[in-house]
């Protein structure tokens, strides 16, 4: 997308000084409250003035003080699903859907229209007020009304936050539709890892109001992990026909999950939380674990009481596992080691599935 | 006879309600929205000064309109060089009414305008709507039950006003007599069942008033 920010704001004590360039597809916004993730989605939304600064995306100057460019939100075309959602509860669905679609040349707006309440599910609903619907259903409809827009980046500020857990997995699965459905960038606000490493490619940590980090999701969110002392592996995967308890990552490579209701060929993400990986390495003569995984030691860092192992499965899945010192120790495992890793079905969770 | 002169009273007191709630609700709502929106200097003071004809005497008021709109006046014929016709007739009561229910009617727009979160409007803008449409198609329907509230108010007030009128349009039966003066009329003449079945008629009337407000108030349109 060719995003580039470097702006700056003092509000009170906080002061955001912002400044990074991105052409990742998905972009992860990654920090914790008050780090000023909302406020940096809000100056690109263009609904916040930075007080100095600059955003450009695809080439187009968005906000400049330099050249006293600001362009103003309608303008900018984006996409902004705010955390609070913000639909309009005096219009039903299809008003509230419709209110995001733009003026004049007719039958491009109609058919992304109808393609946005498709491709959420909203067919259904479009009667129905905001009042009556579930979280889940609302923020559809705002996902919805934000696509309808012809938006040039689409920009979600904790979009699983507010819902429970049941709801987030459904959610999850919209929104990894509404990536591979609509070819558009996406900046995914988020303090819950996991969120990211299942939407976005490349990842800005966030720390009072400044970047800390930036690079591939993976690598930065396990800096951010490291220091909080638990992380979650999110696998991407396809259910294998015939074997539908069993999700291929790579090919050869298969995990056996404990879930109900998974179909043949559906894209799935699985979570895997590194302390509950096992690493052996000898030969397990009889075991329950349904998961035994031959994997390559890549890396081995002791942090305090933790020691982190990241393990190349095969050629394109790499597992974190989060052990202790002693067991390190014991085990002699150091870099180039062959191992197993030992997985129970029911520690992989599975975030997200959509028929494919 | 006293029949008759009921029913002339409550034209005029209608007639000059209705006329009055219609000229006072675009500067109400005007005002309302801006204090409602709007930090400005000076702020505090232009809400004091808003809020003057709630509590100075209504015979104040209808004294500085009287001196205003005088021959002599700024307002006056001699100034103006024609009269504006406010003196002594209905639409001096209407302007009156409008003055004395204007502080009311712009509060509680001010207060059914707050309960908007001015971030729908955030929103709506940068769906592309203009400032007008956002106002009228988001703005004003979310406010609405304030507003009516606010309009039905301003109504009620001006059913009542006694103190204004009579300074500036006098109480001419047919004409600027409405009910409040009409009731004071038959007391001045010493007739009390007519003042018994004005106030009978006032009583009805401000209950619908009200009673509408409570409703509108308390029933949460599903909107």
């Amino acid at each position: 997308m060719n995003l580039a920010v470097d702006v700056e704001l003092r509000q009170g004590a906080f002061q955001l000084a912002t400044r990074f360039t991105s052409s990742a597809r998905t972009l992860g916004v990654f920090g914790p409250s008050g780090s000023g993730k909302t406020s940096l989605v809000e100056i690109l939304a263009g609904w916040r003035r930075p007080d100095r600064g600059r955003v450009t995306v695809g080439g187009a100057t968005w906000y400049d003080t330099a050249r006293a460019i600001d362009e103003p939100a309608a303008v900018r075309r984006v996409g902004y699903v705010p955390q609070d959602l913000l639909l309009f509860p005096h219009w039903s669905v299809r008003e509230n859907v419709r209110a995001g679609v733009p003026r004049g040349d007719a039958t491009s707006n109609e058919q992304r229209l109808a393609r946005s309440i498709e491709v959420l599910g909203l067919g259904a609903l479009l009667d129905s007020r905001p009042s009556t619907l579930s979280g889940g259903e609302r923020q559809r409809v705002a996902l919805a009304r934000a696509l309808a827009s012809d938006p040039a980046i689409l920009l979600l500020d904790e979009p699983l936050a507010s819902l429970d857990l049941a709801l987030r997995r459904a959610s999850l699965a919209h929104l990894a539709r509404v990536r591979e459905a609509f070819d558009i960038p996406l900046v995914v606000v988020a303090h819950d890892p996991t969120e990211i490493l299942a939407l976005c490619e490349e990842c800005v940590r966030l720390e009072n109001g400044r970047v800390v980090e930036h690079g591939p999701a993976r690598r930065v969110l396990l800096g951010a992990a490291r220091s909080a002392g638990t992380f979650e592996n999110v696998l991407r995967g396809r259910v294998v026909p015939g074997r539908e308890s069993h999700v291929e990552l790579a090919p050869g490579v298969e995990l056996a999950v404990a879930e109900r209701g998974l179909t043949a060929a559906m894209e799935v993400l699985v979570a895997v939380r590194a302390e509950d990986v096992l690493v052996a390495t000898g030969y397990l003569p009889g075991i329950s674990a349904r998961n035994v995984l031959v994997a390559r030691v890549e890396d081995v860092r002791i942090d305090g009481e933790d020691a982190w192992i990241e393990a190349r499965i095969g050629r394109d899945v790499v597992l974190t596992v989060l052990l202790t010192p002693g067991a390190v120790a014991d085990l002699g495992l150091a870099r180039d080691r062959d191992v197993r890793l030992v997985i129970k079905a029911q520690a992989c969770r599975v975030l997200a599935s959509t028929p494919s | 006879m006293v029949d008759a002169k009921i029913v002339e009273a409550l034209v005029v007191t209608l007639r000059v309600a209705i006329v009055a709630t219609m000229l006072t609700a675009p500067f109400a709502l005007a005002a309302g929205y801006l204090l409602a929106r709007r930090t400005f200097v000076g702020k505090s003071l232009v809400e004091t000064l808003l809020a003057l004809p709630l509590v100075l005497p209504p015979t104040a008021i209808g004294y500085l309109l009287l001196v205003a709109f005088g021959r002599s006046g700024p307002f006056g014929e001699q100034t103006l060089g024609f009269d504006p016709g406010i003196l002594f007739t209905w639409r001096g009561a209407v302007l009156a009414s409008a003055i004395v229910s204007f502080p009311l009617a712009a509060r509680t727009a001010r207060a059914a305008f707050e309960v908007v979160d001015p971030r729908l409007e955030t929103m709506a803008r940068s769906l592309g709507m203009s400032r007008a449409a956002v106002f009228l198609c988001v703005t004003i329907p979310l406010a609405r039950r304030g507003l009516i509230a606010a309009l039905a108010l301003a109504f009620g007030r001006a059913l009542g006003e006694f103190g204004a009128t009579v300074i500036i349009a006098g109480n001419i039966p047919g004409r600027t007599q409405t009910i409040p003066l009409a009731i004071f009329d038959e007391i001045q003449l010493g007739n009390e069942r007519g003042a018994l079945v004005l106030v009978g008629v006032a009583t009805a009337l401000a209950f619908v008033v009200l009673f509408a407000v409570e409703r509108l108030g308390r029933t949460r349109v599903v909107a």
